[in-house]
């Protein structure tokens, strides 16, 4: 196959991002699983809303409520983090300013995935803010052995 | 306009000189709607951790949630969380290579917007008329 691009456009490095399809994926996936939680997730809150703190209580405290309004809000701020991101990358013309909207972004999302689901479970479960630091230190703690596990010890792909 | 441009000669077809057409309107309108839901999901989360603080605090945030206020930004956010719903749906045809007959798709954006404008609506009325 012969080669289209012309010498200026390779030493300016235009061209494909050489990555993204796991967003693009991802961000369908994500779209599938928020589309079919919808219904359940609106039907809730109209049912919740008029009884003010006890229905609402109610409703995050059931087995049901607190699966669709955990899972709607995760797929939720994982499919509007990556929407942000494509529209970053769209409009923000600096590099520095995109990684640092891009970054910005990620910290916001995580922020609010964390504090939406912490509530959840506190609702839900009846956890303590102490029972749940310790939960969280676990998560963290395991995702880092994991991380060591296939970062340093398997043997790189080559 | 692109930064550095001094050629004072008129531009060929750009982002001003656009004829405006339903489906145009229905890709801005789900790019906006996007990053207006992303901000509802912030504020979800936010009322869960008032919610989850005891009654005290969520009587800080009850008033401004069920006054007139409150009911005007449940039917924005309900209406643009169908209205994106629906075409994520369209969007996902489009993905799998189906609907893109222009005729259709002009169509089908209209009867979008005011499918979800319908449903905000009715969903607002019924809610109000529930609670008081």
């Amino acid at each position: 196959m012969s080669d289209f691009r012309t010498d200026l456009g390779k030493v300016r490095g235009i061209g494909g991002a050489k990555g993204g399809v796991h967003e693009f994926i991802t961000h369908r996936v994500s779209a599938i699983v928020l589309a079919l939680l919808l219904p359940f997730f609106v039907y809730g809150l109209m049912k919740a809303l008029p009884g003010g703190y006890d229905g609402l209580m109610d409703w995050a405290g059931s087995p049901s409520g607190a699966f669709i309004l955990l899972a709607f809000l995760s797929a939720g701020i994982f499919h509007g983090r990556l929407g942000i991101n494509e529209v970053i990358s769209d409009y923000v013309q600096s590099t520095g300013m995109r990684s640092f909207s891009m970054l910005l972004n990620a910290l916001v999302s995580v922020s609010a995935w964390l504090i939406g689901v912490l509530a959840i479970l506190k609702i839900w479960l009846g956890l303590t803010i102490p029972m749940m630091l310790w939960l969280l230190v676990q998560a963290v703690l395991a995702y880092g052995r994991h991380w060591v596990q296939r970062k340093l010890v398997s043997k790189p792909h080559v | 306009m692109a930064k550095g441009w001094t050629d004072k000669r008129p531009m060929s077809p750009h982002i001003s000189v656009w004829k405006w057409h339903p489906t145009m309107l229905s890709s801005i309108l789900h790019r906006a709607t996007g990053i207006v839901l992303y901000l509802g999901l912030l504020k979800l989360a936010v009322m869960l951790a008032f919610l989850a603080a005891g009654p005290q605090w969520f009587a800080k945030v009850e008033p401004i949630l069920y006054s007139p206020f409150g009911a005007f930004v449940f039917f924005c956010v309900i209406g643009i969380l169908i209205y994106h719903f629906l075409n994520g749906i369209r969007h996902l045809v489009w993905d799998i290579g189906a609907g893109f007959n222009p005729k259709l798709a002009n169509t089908v954006s209209l009867v979008t917007i005011l499918i979800a404008a319908l449903a905000a609506i009715c969903l607002t009325w019924l809610l109000t008329g529930a609670i008081s």
